[in-house]
């Protein structure tokens, strides 16, 4: 990144400013071009204080939302698991801590722990193992984008399906067969770009839905440990060999008393 | 990454400050703009990227195209409608196949006596039936909500000066919707007991707008909404309100085991 310049010199002494010059920052219309949206920068006033979308706060956070459109729209299972990444390694683990009941203090940090190694596991993988899939998904969008744009008005049913494939990288004829809208004589109208889209978001969240949800579950299971650990700082102790039996009385039917928490309901 | 900070009064941002207005829009106004430039072209990260690129053509051709263009693909084309909401029915999907299995690995734990591992397995069950239902349910209940106060606001930003009657024409189309739905379960071209769905923004911008890098966006934020709401509940909600009432079912289920235990001794 090349930041170069700025520095606006308003005269500090000498005159006195009973106005604010009228060619300072604030009052350029572009306000320096940092927000995109023309119509939002007016040259309001400038007070010293925040202007709504005006200037380079509204820029970073108007492109925050945007850059979550655009990973909505073209990594959906990164957007998915970055979502899940705030919320099970953030909220919740704060939420369960402080869930009132000191006595399964030791369920809590468990079922914290397993909720910080799924998010952590689930937005690696999404980043490791989709995001390539979901670049070669968009690759393929773009050239099925091409083949669409060749199909005009003015040529739809005199354009042959060679034609419109000449220059195709990746579709083929099952494409059109597909997603193609034909007439009643078996002419190509059109393509149905907004069911090509539902069915391209099915298709990339597939493998990770089927194939490696499980692998996910049991890499998360295996992260557990380590984030005891180094999160909560509890390692797991060796089991005692054949330790005398203090309480004799109490837990007769289940001398070992097995993590509960471990198997509470809701997706880790 | 080089970072030039100009603090040179005597560069062209002092002059033009120094101008009268009318003087500095004669000489052009070119104030000197803070410009952020990414270094894109950096040759040592070229290997790398070409590499990335030819791996994704790979996979492109071999996987994406054959997926796309598989009977798979065409038997989810012939859904029609059922597409609409496929994310919200993927993460289910994802959810189905989690809890099938923590519920398989529950019934499998010797740990656990029978009693027990049937207890666990339910309250997987519930927390997973509860957590769908209660998707779907809050995902519907803010349709209106997320259009009126996300989408309509966020299309009205992108069009500006274009945009200014679109809350107007927007209300008027959505009426002209719900309209539309009345009508056809009266005429019967609507089967009975079809779920209205309000008008969406992105359905006013597509039919009378045609934008569409801002219908890219709108579906996008569609996919956040649902994608917030589904993680909300599964991943934040269900589990934080189970985690108490699990501890107290099983603690109430093993307290009265041991009771039972004891008497019996």
């Amino acid at each position: 990144m090349n930041i170069d310049s700025i520095k606006k010199n308003y005269p500090t002494s000498g005159n006195k400013l009973k106005h604010k010059p009228k060619y300072g920052l604030e009052s350029m219309k572009k306000s320096a071009d940092l927000c995109d949206i023309k119509n939002m920068n007016r040259g309001y006033y400038y007070s010293g204080s925040f202007t709504g979308l005006n200037g380079a706060a509204a820029k970073s956070s108007k492109g925050f939302l945007k850059m979550m459109i655009d990973l909505c729209n073209d990594h959906t299972v990164i957007a998915q698991n970055l979502v899940a990444l705030v919320l099970a390694a953030g909220f919740r683990p704060l939420a369960i801590m402080s869930l009132p009941g000191k006595k399964d203090k030791d369920d809590k940090i468990y079922a914290s722990g397993h909720s910080i190694a799924s998010g952590i596991i689930g937005f690696g993988f999404a980043n490791v193992v989709m995001y390539p899939l979901g670049k070669s998904a968009k690759k393929f969008m773009k050239d099925a984008e091409k083949v669409i744009e060749k199909l005009t008005p003015e040529n739809v049913g005199k354009i042959t399906k060679e034609e419109l494939l000449k220059d195709a990288k990746f579709v083929n004829e099952k494409f059109l067969n597909i997603f193609g809208k034909f007439s009643k004589d078996g002419k190509l109208t059109g393509i149905d770009k907004s069911t090509l889209e539902k069915v391209s978001k099915a298709l990339n969240m597939a493998p990770d839905v089927f194939v490696f949800g499980i692998v996910k579950a049991m890499l998360t299971v295996a992260l557990i440990p380590p984030i005891l650990k180094y999160v909560f700082g509890i390692e797991k102790k060796a089991k005692a060999p054949a330790a005398p039996v203090q309480e004799p009385v109490q837990n007769v039917a289940s001398p070992v008393k097995p993590d509960l928490s471990k198997f509470a309901g809701g997706v880790k | 990454m080089n970072i030039t900070l100009n603090t040179n009064y005597n560069n062209q941002t002092y002059r033009n400050n120094t101008l009268s207005a009318g003087a500095r829009k004669f000489a052009g106004s070119a104030y000197s703009q803070p410009t952020f430039t990414a270094a894109t072209n950096s040759k040592f990260l070229d290997p790398f990227k070409k590499a990335v690129d030819k791996s994704t053509d790979w996979l492109a051709k071999n996987y994406t195209a054959r997926l796309y263009q598989s009977k798979l693909a065409k038997i989810l084309a012939n859904q029609g409608d059922r597409l609409g909401r496929i994310v919200n029915h993927m993460q289910v999907a994802g959810s189905v196949i989690i809890s099938g299995m923590y519920m398989t690995q529950t019934l499998r734990n010797n740990q656990l006596d029978e009693d027990r591992k049937k207890t666990l397995a339910i309250n997987q069950g519930l927390t997973f039936l509860m957590s769908t239902v209660g998707s779907y349910l809050i995902d519907d209940a803010l349709d209106g909500t997320w259009e009126k106060n996300v989408s309509l606001k966020y299309a009205k930003k992108y069009l500006g000066e274009d945009g200014k009657d679109l809350a107007k024409n927007f209300a008027e189309f959505a009426r002209k919707h719900k309209e539309a739905h009345q009508k056809g379960i009266a005429n019967g071209t609507i089967a009975k007991g079809t779920k209205y769905r309000p008008a969406t923004v992105l359905s006013y911008i597509e039919k009378h707008v045609k934008a569409p890098e801002l219908e890219k966006d709108l579906r996008g934020l569609q996919i956040l909404k649902s994608l917030v709401v589904f993680g909300t509940v599964y991943r934040f909600l269900s589990p934080v309100a189970v985690t108490p009432i699990a501890t107290w079912i099983s603690n109430k289920f093993v307290h009265k085991n041991d009771n039972a235990e004891k008497k019996s001794a």
